[in-house]
């Protein structure tokens, strides 16, 4: 009997915490930093992973930067090569929390969240304050949202021969679809 | 004469730096799946030689064209999980694929996962499958 309590005791701290994380693997960042009349500069990342805390609100989304693809190669080689660094500086890394998150008022209409977080890329950090559109429906929390950066922010300088061709600031859309674990 | 000939000269040099320009600005994307492969190994090899020295192992494999031998842990819409430590984004629909089977395939390596603790490879196809 004694052995059966001692397994129950070691169970339930093991339910408890998967049943707090939902976790999304092919989630979508799109970034755009396109000026009128020029080419969009524009790239898509589909294979986003993010782990929300159900209890706390806590949010992490981790995008690696060589995913992102671009319709012009060209572009994405210099993003990769002469922006991001990503030999270097492989990934992007958001850690944040939701703010007055609440599980059980979540539903199928979406709800406006105030998100805080820092997002992490080439060894820089930038506080990001955002909303995030949340909704649940069957076994899914959907959520949505979007903010502005500066490639200051993350010591990225732009040539002067394309400075006119690239935004100043670089608008970020997410799109995730969270799942049980 | 000897004006036209310099026109036609002058054309001929502007439209072979124009195609030149041209298509350097529009080159076309990498084809990993033709790519030779810098490592052909297992999952489980590629896995353990990421965690005996992850900066040696980014500095050797990060973008290039690796060949994967594994089994099939997971499948979701876009990528398939070899041995629970790498994860392929395939470039056609996974779900024909079956959970349990060994399968090779061929892609490009860009990272390591810290949220998932997982290797990935993008841009993959199945070379065979079980």
């Amino acid at each position: 009997m004694k052995i059966f309590i001692t397994i129950f005791c070691f169970l339930i701290p093991g339910i408890s915490l998967s049943q707090e994380k939902y976790i999304e693997k092919e989630g979508t960042i799109v970034f755009e930093a396109s000026e009128k009349t020029f080419e969009p500069v524009k790239a898509k990342n589909t294979s986003v992973t993010a782990i929300l805390n159900i209890n706390t609100g806590e949010i992490a989304s981790l995008a690696l930067v060589k995913e992102f693809r671009f319709r012009n190669a060209l572009m994405e080689e210099h993003f990769n090569e002469n922006y991001i660094e990503s030999d270097t500086h492989s990934k992007a890394i958001f850690r944040g929390k939701i703010i007055a998150f609440n599980f059980f008022e979540l539903s199928e209409q979406e709800k406006e969240f105030k998100v805080d977080g820092q997002l992490k890329l080439r060894g820089k950090e930038k506080s990001i304050e955002s909303i995030l559109y949340i909704s649940k429906k069957d076994k899914y929390i959907s959520m949505r949202g979007d903010f502005v950066v500066a490639p200051q922010d993350f010591d990225i300088s732009i040539p002067k021969i394309v400075r006119n061709k690239i935004a100043k600031q670089v608008k970020v859309f997410v799109d995730f679809k969270l799942q049980q674990q | 004469m000897k004006t036209k000939n310099f026109i036609l000269l002058v054309l001929a040099f502007i439209t072979a730096i124009s195609i030149v320009l041209l298509s350097y600005m529009y080159k076309e994307h990498r084809t990993i799946h033709t790519e030779k492969v810098d490592t052909n190994t297992t999952a489980i090899e590629f896995y353990a030689a990421f965690i005996k020295d992850k900066v040696v192992f980014n500095a050797i494999h990060l973008d290039k064209a690796v060949e994967l031998q594994g089994l099939i842990t997971a499948i979701a819409s876009n990528h398939i999980v070899l041995d629970q430590k790498i994860s392929v984004t395939l470039e056609r629909d996974p779900t024909a694929l079956k959970i349990n089977k060994k399968v090779t395939i061929k892609g490009r390596y860009v990272g390591f996962d810290d949220l998932l603790e997982q290797l990935k490879i993008d841009q993959g196809t199945v070379i065979s499958s079980q």
